[in-house]
């Protein structure tokens, strides 16, 4: 597709592009909305202290004043919820960060250098997509104990490959596009062309793609600590809230498994829809 | 001194995986002021050839010989010296202008960046400057497209706007790669003329690439008909039509429409064009041409004057156009 026609697409795009965003993505976004301020106010709002323990409490219902009842150890579930935002948002977060920046950076040295450095670049790639993120993440926790810095390493490097694979594609065909060459011609320097040229007009790809993968994200991030490999107790985190009340989902006590996990399943299909919807109005499909 | 010169320029490029010569020796050079066109087929290298003089080969290609802008050669230039080359003494006027500009940046910023990073003007010098050259390249309220995306644009006027960045400053060459094969039957005169204008009131040099063989005559000093990746007949254009040589170039001006007596069906060429890729022994032309004798088939031939033309076929002073 040329440019001209990439061009009108977009700007028929941006004339639809509220029927296109859709009710479904406007929801989306407030539920994301929601969290993203819970993630930065959760301590803040909580109405009880999420780390409280009192076992005379543990695994009882919702009451006044404890609007989603108490877990195993008689903490209460919405307070834990709305600060276990900020751990279980931030992770995928510098996840979402580094793995964007370093799949781009590997895209675009690939499509700009071309010859032996892309070759190399995409069998590295290759073989890294070969690799399950899981594993690596549990190697390295092995070696460096389990955190959440640790976690979200594991897994930046375990999403760079397919990210840079994907962007890479993108990268060649517009550093192909005459524009660039024109500007060569210009005298411009390959980082200026780089930086003020090429990326803005990948922006609309890498961000379509970082968003899609932030739902990933979430859920990935949220496994891992699932497993007791991400966010370490007591900090209240989804992932370790769904691993916390299994014990109860088995004694009848389903609460907290399913609170978080809605909480976690939320975010990753908003993420999903967010992505796709922007994904169509600008015409990246 | 001639400001460019060309010397026995071959390119090649990479085809599945195997290196192969598209360009073959070609040579010319171009004196400060002239305008020199290069015309020929799809596939015939003109447009290749006049990338390698802006210094954009394709990637992983391989050049040989030399091209020299004012006695530098300028594959031998540091990047450096390539960027203010490139920046501020020559210009490429590009086929598709939409595929040539940014279409995530205003026209402003497109015509003002080079002049303001490069050259280091004020960004309101620039944009003084920029607002003068759209008046003179026949733009219309110029303040407001300085502010206009390009998707804005038609095609006529975006290739106006890049002519009229390559007139911010002076350059000593103008490279036009087809600038007009792209645009409408209507605005294609128009812009020609105003590059013709522009070039010949501010004395800049042009290498102006086209397979339109009539453009070509009428704003070029001196033709080059190019076959197969290579230079096969090099003549002043007022010559083009009584005095050509080569069997190709009478082809080629016989297979285009006439305005008068027009009953007459249009002659093609037979078989089909040649790319460089082709490997004969001969003159590549000869599996098309119909004076085509053993010696065309068997040796390649060489560059010679005949005339006010310099000529590569065996058989060009035997021909008599007159009675054909």
């Amino acid at each position: 597709m040329s440019i001209g026609q990439l061009a009108l697409r977009r700007s028929a795009g941006s004339r639809k592009s509220a029927k296109k965003f859709g009710w479904l993505g406007w929801a989306a976004v407030c539920v994301l909305s929601t969290f993203a301020f819970f993630g930065v106010f959760g301590a803040a709002v909580a109405p009880h202290d999420p780390n409280k323990i009192d076992l005379a409490y543990a695994y009882v219902g919702p009451i006044p004043g404890h609007l989603l009842g108490f877990d195993e150890l008689g903490r209460d579930l919405f307070s834990r919820l709305l600060v276990g935002a900020q751990s279980s948002l931030l992770g995928p977060f510098m996840l979402v960060f580094f793995a964007t920046l370093a799949g781009t950076t590997l895209a675009v040295v690939a499509a700009w250098r071309r010859g032996w450095v892309d070759a190399l670049l995409s069998t590295g790639v290759d073989i890294a997509i070969a690799f399950p993120g899981i594993l690596l993440a549990i190697i390295l926790v092995t070696i460096f104990g389990a955190s959440l810095p640790v976690a979200v390493l594991a897994l930046t490097l375990a999403y760079t490959p397919g990210l840079a694979r994907l962007l890479r594609t993108s990268a060649t065909r517009e550093t192909g596009m005459e524009y660039i060459k024109a500007l060569k011609v210009l005298g411009f320097s390959d980082s200026r062309i780089i930086f003020r040229h090429l990326l803005p007009n990948l922006a609309p790809y890498i961000f379509a793609q970082a968003i899609v993968m932030f739902g990933y994200a979430v859920l990935d991030i949220g496994a891992l600590s699932f497993l007791g490999l991400g966010v370490q107790a007591p900090t209240s985190d989804w992932g370790s809230m769904v691993a916390a009340g299994a014990s109860g989902l088995l004694q009848g006590y389903p609460t907290q498994t399913i609170a978080a996990g809605s909480c976690l399943v939320l975010t990753a299909v908003s993420f999903a829809i967010i992505g796709e919807r922007l994904a169509r109005v600008w015409g990246v499909e | 001194m001639s400001l460019i010169k060309v010397d026995s320029l071959s390119i090649d490029v990479l085809i599945d995986g195997a290196h192969s010569r598209v360009i073959h020796e070609v040579s010319f050079e171009v004196e400060p002021g002239e305008a020199l066109g290069i015309v020929g087929e799809s596939g015939s290298g003109k447009s290749l050839t006049l990338r390698a003089i802006a210094g954009l080969t394709p990637p992983e290609s391989v050049m040989g010989g030399r091209i020299d802008f004012n006695d530098f050669d300028i594959t031998e230039m540091t990047s450096d010296r390539l960027l203010e080359y490139r920046s501020s003494q020559i210009a490429m006027i590009f086929q598709d202008p939409r595929a040539a500009i940014n279409p995530v940046r205003k026209i402003g910023d497109f015509l003002v960046e080079n002049v303001v990073t490069n050259l280091g003007w004020s960004r309101s010098q620039a944009r003084s400057r920029a607002v003068e050259v759209l008046t003179e390249v026949g733009i219309t309220n110029p303040e407001k497209q300085l502010r206009a995306f390009p998707s804005e644009l038609s095609g006529g006027m975006l290739q106006r706007v890049m002519i009229a960045s390559n007139l911010l400053y002076q350059p000593d060459l103008l490279l036009a790669d087809e600038p007009t094969t792209a645009l409408d039957v209507t605005t294609q005169s128009s812009v020609m003329a105003l590059i013709d204008d522009l070039r010949v009131t501010r004395g800049m040099a042009m290498i102006f690439v086209t397979h339109n063989l009539e453009l070509a005559a009428a704003v070029c000093d001196r033709i080059l008909v190019m076959y197969a990746g290579r230079i096969i007949e090099s003549l002043p254009a007022r010559n083009l039509h009584g005095h050509s040589r080569h069997p190709y170039t009478r082809a080629l001006l016989n297979a285009r429409p006439q305005a008068e007596g027009h009953e007459k069906r249009l002659v093609a060429i037979p078989g089909q064009p040649a790319s460089g890729l082709e490997w004969t022994t001969g003159c590549t032309y000869a599996s098309r041409c119909s004076f085509a004798q053993e010696i065309c088939r068997t040796d390649l031939p060489e560059m010679r004057k005949i005339g006010t033309s310099e000529v590569a076929c065996h058989r060009a002073d035997d021909i008599r156009w007159d009675k054909q």
